[in-house]
């Protein structure tokens, strides 16, 4: 693909997005096209256009597969990362958080943006010194041996699956949503997309695919957000206006006695905010396929400026999202509220109780007036209306529809790479056949992603409620196994095997037996409750107070105190490892230590 | 092939890693920090937005993307100073 550049590709991609709102637009307001039509030819237009990338950029070298030949310019293997990083509860998600949630929603923007900074500073470079594929190839070339490797790859598919599930319910759920289709179908749709993404590129295909992908949501979340933003308070600049907008917010809490959305602690408690800050960024070192990313960067100078491009998409779109949850905020305080009922915008009545069913609005004292008592909003309704709220055409509402799908599939393209690369690079190549051609490691992978993406699929059909709480408590887990082993294997040379593994199995242990005791134990009746509603209140048990999904607060200090005893307690790593961690440290490919230069 | 002077490799490392424990203390601050006395900061209003709120949920996160950057170039420095690059 020589004809192809980057730069070239991305703005053409922006340009095309821009002119087929615009086109949409006017077909729609010459009573050409519906809503209906407009939501499939985002939905399918976008789908078309990743699967041609996969196809387009197809390869056939191992290298070239799994970590695209090592090319990827830092500005877009950043932009690949941010898409493959937010999945659609950031994208559709986030907004509704915030705005429920107010200060303590910072939680999340903090918790799942914090964590590249640590990324930077003490992983990447090294790790892409290794050049090695995975997070178990490091366990294996800095510990030593199979049992290492054999703890990573569980650990990594483990989580990996956990991550998927709920990625095929978001396409499902944005597929019904603005196609009208069913749940079912839509889960089915976004697996045969995602098959046809991979199936035709690997990490090079799905390198190409992300950058689009970012280039779609964030098109589509900003565009919205400027229109808001712009109605609100006569500047387009949301980062700007948002200040106005707040202020507006405040007065209105103050004068009806409303707990300020600024106030914080009000909504989770000090202890639970600052522990989901903490275990969600130490988690985003230990997700596989957040570490993958950086291998794909030609040197290790740009693995360095790579996670700073990566975080700057990120937080873009972060930024934004507390903004826009203002706005609504503001809007509804101002317009909604106080209104009469049958004098409520056109927005509201159809997302209301006889429509999408995503707004809960009653007339509980039947005075005709919406008071703000009487309105109960769905989280993802944020995110989703604004531009009905702003007054945009509906182009711009279909837009948000593909935004969310690019969000959820990049998502699913990165994990799945993990999880095929991890069985047939980890257990297959390294472990049951050593001497497997490159063609054979492929189509294993190949298999692998197909079964995979299938069980995950299956699974998501039924709407395990149960699968959402995983992915938090998967932050944990990755936070007390995969981060004690990297950062001080990294950082410390006298950890060794055995205190890093046995840090690994004290940290699972104790994070995953924190958030069965605080999920399902009932204190007053003394027994697990496997269904039904987590204990609350009383019944619930709690150390400190912290919530089943800062589980992390225990797990990582665990693991830290029993990889830094046992190693101390065993022999010292042996010469040639105390040598490797050097070696890492230094960016020149092959040191040789020299009297003079 | 070039070598790493012998000299080099301590100091460089030092170097290193003085840089980078610096800043994930700056990280530490700026963001536990934050959160602790927002409720103070809060009291101070700035066009509207309590400086607080203003941080936690923009202004820390931007704090982010320039302290990975300003460690980049930093980084690049030391390992030109040193002769370590690759």
């Amino acid at each position: 693909m020589k004809e192809f550049s980057y730069p070239r590709f991305t703005i053409s991609l922006i340009v095309g997005l821009l002119v087929t709102v615009v086109l949409l637009t006017f077909l729609e307001g010459a009573g050409l096209v519906g809503y209906r039509s407009i939501g499939l030819i985002f939905f399918f237009g976008t789908i078309l256009l990743y699967a041609a990338l996969g196809y387009m950029t197809s390869t056939r070298k191992v290298a070239d597969y799994f970590v695209a030949g090592r090319t990827v310019p830092s500005l877009y293997n950043g932009m690949a990362g941010a898409s493959n990083w937010m999945s659609a509860a950031s994208v559709i998600g986030m907004s509704g958080t915030i705005y429920l949630l107010g200060f303590d929603g910072a939680a999340y923007l903090l918790g799942w943006t914090g964590g590249y900074v640590l990324l930077a500073l003490l992983v990447a470079p090294y790790i892409r010194k290794l050049k090695a594929y995975t997070v178990p190839d490091f366990l294996d070339a800095r510990y030593g041996g199979r049992y290492a490797r054999t703890v990573g790859v569980i650990c990594a598919l483990a989580m990996n699956f956990v991550y998927l599930i709920p990625q095929f319910m978001g396409v499902g759920m944005i597929a019904g949503r603005f196609l009208g289709l069913s749940y079912q179908a839509g889960v089915f749709i976004a697996l045969v997309s995602v098959l046809f993404c991979v199936y035709f590129g690997g990490m090079r295909g799905v390198t190409w695919t992300q950058v689009a992908q970012y280039v779609v949501l964030i098109i589509a979340f900003l565009i919205p957000l400027f229109g808001i933003s712009f109605m609100r308070t006569g500047n387009p600049i949301p980062w700007l206006a948002w200040a106005e907008s707040m202020g507006r917010v405040a007065a209105f809490e103050q004068a009806n006695n409303i707990t300020p959305i600024v106030q914080p602690f009000a909504r989770m408690s000090m202890a639970n905010t600052l522990g989901l800050i903490f275990c969600l960024m130490v988690g985003t070192i230990g997700l596989p396929h957040v570490l993958t990313r950086f291998y794909t960067v030609p040197s290790i100078r740009e693995s360095r400026t790579s996670v700073g491009w990566c975080l700057l998409f990120i937080v873009l779109l972060y930024i934004s999202a507390s903004a826009k949850a203002i706005f609504v905020r503001d809007t509804i305080y101002t317009d909604i509220v106080g209104a009469r009922y049958d004098q409520l915008p056109k927005w509201m009545r159809d997302w209301g109780p006889e429509g999408m069913k995503l707004v809960n609005y009653e007339d509980k004292n039947a005075d005709g007036i919406l008071q703000f008592g009487e309105l109960r909003m769905h989280a993802d309704m944020i995110v989703i209306s604004t531009p009905e709220i702003a007054g945009m055409p509906y182009a711009v509402s279909g837009m948000i529809g593909a935004g969310g799908m690019a969000a959820a599939i990049s998502t699913c393209l990165g994990l799945l790479m993990v999880l095929a690369t991890a069985v047939s690079h980890d257990i297959y190549k390294k472990m049951l056949r050593p001497g497997a051609t490159e063609a054979q490691v492929i189509f294993w992978s190949k298999i692998i992603i197909v079964v995979v993406s299938a069980i995950s699929a299956l699974a998501a059909l039924s709407r395990p409620a149960i699968i959402v709480e995983m992915v938090a408590w998967a932050f944990s887990i990755a936070a007390a196994t995969f981060f004690p082993a990297v950062v001080l294997g990294l950082w410390w040379r006298r950890t060794n095997a055995q205190g890093a593994l046995s840090g690994m199995v004290v940290g699972l242990v104790v994070t995953l037996g924190y958030i069965l005791m605080a999920r399902f134990f009932n204190v007053t009746t003394g027994a697990f409750q496997w269904s039904g509603p987590a204990p609350a209140g009383a019944d619930a048990f709690r150390i400190w107070g912290f919530i089943p999904i800062t589980a992390g607060v225990f797990g990582v200090p665990a693991n830290l105190i029993v990889t830094y005893v046992v190693s101390l307690l065993t022999p010292a790593p042996k010469q040639e490892i105390q040598d490797l961690i050097t070696e890492l440290h230094f960016p020149r490919a092959t040191m040789t230590l020299g009297e003079g230069a | 092939m070039k070598t790493v002077r012998k000299e080099n490799v301590e100091a460089y490392m030092k170097a290193n890693r003085s840089l980078v424990f610096g800043l994930v203390g700056f990280w530490v601050l700026i963001t536990w920090g934050t959160a602790l006395v927002s409720n103070v900061l809060n009291k101070i209003v700035i066009a509207g937005a309590p400086l607080g709120m203003f941080l936690m949920q923009q202004t820390v996160m931007v704090l982010y993307v320039a302290m990975i950057f300003y460690y980049a170039a930093k980084a690049d420095q030391l390992e030109k100073q040193y002769d370590v690059a690759e």
